[in-house]
């Protein structure tokens, strides 16, 4: 299989399934996790070549979880995109230092999400 | 005050007593002396003159004896007239003298050398008063009268029988000499005078022991009520002065015990209104005091409602973007035809809600953004930012805003500034805030966008061919923003929270925002801020 595989890292049903949505067109492999703690699992078993982390989820947040991946050998290049509720909090500042490759404000524009995938992680020709 | 000096001579006299013993006692004893004296005068007076009396009756009486002894100069017949005379126990001595001055007989006490009397030639019987061997004598001396043609009966029985019409041939022949001690008249006045000083004396005593009654019956009460009045003066309300006489004193007594009774009535009253006026006053602090435990627990509860109403506002605001970016997620998705071709006929509302979706969520973060400035918990994020990059990216998100409207949208920058210090992402926030509302407020003609640097001071300036502002309504913009929010948020369409944001953050940058407008010609906005600010700033 030499499509890239993305997974996407959100509590909320309805904005995983634009992500699916925005995907379905394209070549790349859609992997979900409505929590911190399923999503280490999901990505020491499938190591997907990209992750879409909401920083805001229950009980581990997205920023714990990147500061996890950044430590672990095998995600430590992985890019990350840290997609932020609060578009002027200060949430972008410290998913940056967490580690996040780059950073979404919710609400994004899935047209913008795609080019910034497509930026990171070019589709496989 | 000093004392008088009288005083200091009589210091008794300035209590009442002495002054009262002191006004009475001289006035006394004078008129007791004075008395005393007049009394032994007077009494002197008759005594002697009832002495010399006697010694003129005496000494008459003798002449009259003798005159037969003178006439013969029988000596026995002269002592015979004689011894009657002295048996007279104030008689002291007795002389009778011939015509010639020679002594014919003398009788009484001795060492009476008696001289003959000098003026006793008259034939009136005289006294006076001599001093013989130390002792005073009233002397009396009478002339011894002999008739011319006496006869021997005449003589002898001592009568005269004398035919009517003939003459008296009357002749002096001697004189009799009687001599009155003065001593007893003397005792008698002395043990008068001294009767006199033993009444005054007694008198005195007796009126000074009177007096000092007296005047302790005046003083006493007087003192009792001194001693009261100064009682009650240290409070002693509940003295009681014993109201014994019926005179002034008492009636003061009286009018001092109601006074007393009285002061004690209103003492009684005042007291009662003390202990309420303290009881109220310890029901007005308990009051007090647990107002201000109310006051504290709402101003406690108004505080954490304030945060509850921020934080409430934070997690609506949250909450609101999770549907809002289902919405715009998908609608996008749809005009981008991720499922599948649509029609320009839907393309259109699809747009709208494209649009007002994004309007909707400019509201919610400008709510957003106020609720944190108002709680006090808004914070810069400073850092390096580009004023380049900030106007280019206003650009960008307003350019088919004006494409739409037909407006011309130009953007005037130095080639080259500096990079600045402050929150980068609030400063574009700011121009995006009064961009928009020029491109709002404008319906033909240009918008334009410039910023300048001078003296460290980074200028933006906003200006619009629009409907222009009023003086008032500008100086509403800023100054009254809190007030006139509702109603230009309704006059202009939701604008009112983006300029009073703005006005806040640069106010945080340490900057100031103003305007300048012509109705019907434009609005000009400008906002200036420093280069770099200095520090972390709150609002």
């Amino acid at each position: 299989m030499s499509s890239k595989t993305i997974l996407y890292v959100e509590d909320n049903e309805l904005n995983r399934r634009i992500v699916r949505d925005l995907l379905k067109r394209t070549s790349y492999r859609l992997l979900e996790a409505p929590d911190g703690e399923t999503s280490l699992d999901i990505v020491r078993r499938e190591r997907p070549d990209l992750i879409l982390m909401d920083i805001q989820l229950p009980r581990l947040s997205g920023i714990e979880v990147t500061r996890t991946l950044r430590s672990e050998a095998i995600t430590a290049n992985t890019p990350i995109i840290a997609i932020t509720s609060f578009a002027l909090s200060g949430d972008e500042q410290r998913a940056k230092e967490a580690g996040a490759t780059a950073y979404m404000t919710k609400p994004y524009s899935p047209r913008d999400l795609l080019a910034l995938i497509r930026s990171l992680l070019p589709e496989s020709e | 005050m000093t004392e008088p000096r009288w005083r200091t001579w009589f210091p008794g006299f300035s209590s009442f007593r002495a002054r009262v013993f002191w006004s009475v006692v001289p006035v006394v004893v004078s008129f007791l002396v004075f008395q005393g004296w007049m009394n032994v005068r007077e009494h002197r007076r008759l005594v002697t003159k009832e002495f010399e009396k006697r010694g003129l009756a005496l000494a008459s009486n003798l002449s009259f004896a003798s005159e037969l002894g003178v006439f013969s100069e029988d000596a026995r017949l002269l002592e015979a007239a004689m011894r009657g005379t002295l048996r007279n126990p104030d008689v002291s001595y007795v002389l009778i003298h011939s015509r010639a001055g020679r002594v014919l007989a003398r009788g009484g006490q001795s060492g009476t050398s008696g001289t003959p009397p000098g003026d006793a030639q008259g034939d009136r019987p005289s006294a006076r008063q001599v001093e013989r061997g130390g002792q005073r004598f009233l002397e009396f001396v009478s002339p011894i009268v002999s008739e011319g043609s006496q006869t021997p009966d005449e003589v002898l029985l001592g009568a005269r029988v004398r035919p009517k019409g003939e003459e008296a041939r009357e002749e002096v022949i001697g004189a009799a000499t009687v001599g009155l001690s003065l001593a007893g008249v003397e005792a008698q006045v002395r043990s008068l005078a001294t009767l006199w000083g033993g009444i005054t004396a007694a008198f005195l005593i007796v009126s000074a022991a009177v007096l000092y009654g007296f005047s302790l019956g005046i003083t006493k009460p007087i003192k009792q009520l001194t001693q009261q009045a100064q009682k009650i003066a240290a409070g002693g309300l509940q003295q009681q002065i014993a109201v014994r006489s019926r005179d002034e004193i008492g009636s003061l007594a009286a009018a001092f015990n109601h006074m007393t009774g009285s002061l004690r009535v209103s003492m009684n009253e005042k007291e009662r209104a003390f202990s309420e006026l303290a009881e109220l006053n310890r029901t007005l602090e308990d009051r007090i005091r647990q107002r201000t435990v109310e006051l504290e627990e709402k101003s406690r509860q108004l505080a954490a409602a304030s945060r509850h109403k921020s934080d409430f506002l934070a997690n609506v605001s949250h909450e609101l973007r999770t549907p809002m970016n289902a919405i715009l997620g998908f609608n996008e998705m749809i005009l981008d035809q991720v499922y599948g071709d649509i029609s320009d006929e839907l393309r259109r509302p699809l747009s709208d809600i494209q649009q007002s979706g994004r309007h909707l969520l400019r509201l919610i973060s400008d709510v957003l953004d106020l609720s944190k400035i108002e709680a006090g918990r808004m914070d810069l994020v400073l850092g390096e930012y580009s004023v380049l990059d900030t106007v280019t990216a206003v650009r960008v998100s307003l350019a088919s805003l004006a494409a739409e409207k037909g407006l011309e949208f130009v953007v005037s920058t130095p080639a080259e500034m500096p990079l600045a210090y402050g929150d980068g992402r609030r400063v574009t926030q700011c121009l995006l805030n009064l961009a928009g509302n020029a491109l709002k407020f404008t319906r033909q003609g240009r918008v334009e966008i410039a910023v300048d640097l001078l003296n460290e001071m980074l200028r933006f300036r906003v200006s619009d061919t629009g409907i222009g502002i009023s003086r008032e309504q500008i100086d509403k913009l800023f100054t009254e923003f809190q007030q006139a929010d509702a109603t230009i948020a309704r006059e202009f369409g939701g604008t009112g929270l983006g300029l009073s944001i703005t006005r806040k953050f640069v106010e945080m940058h340490e900057g100031r925002v103003w305007a300048e407008s012509e109705i019907g010609k434009g609005s000009t906005f400008f906002f200036s801020i420093p280069l770099h600010v200095k520090g972390p700033m709150t609002a």
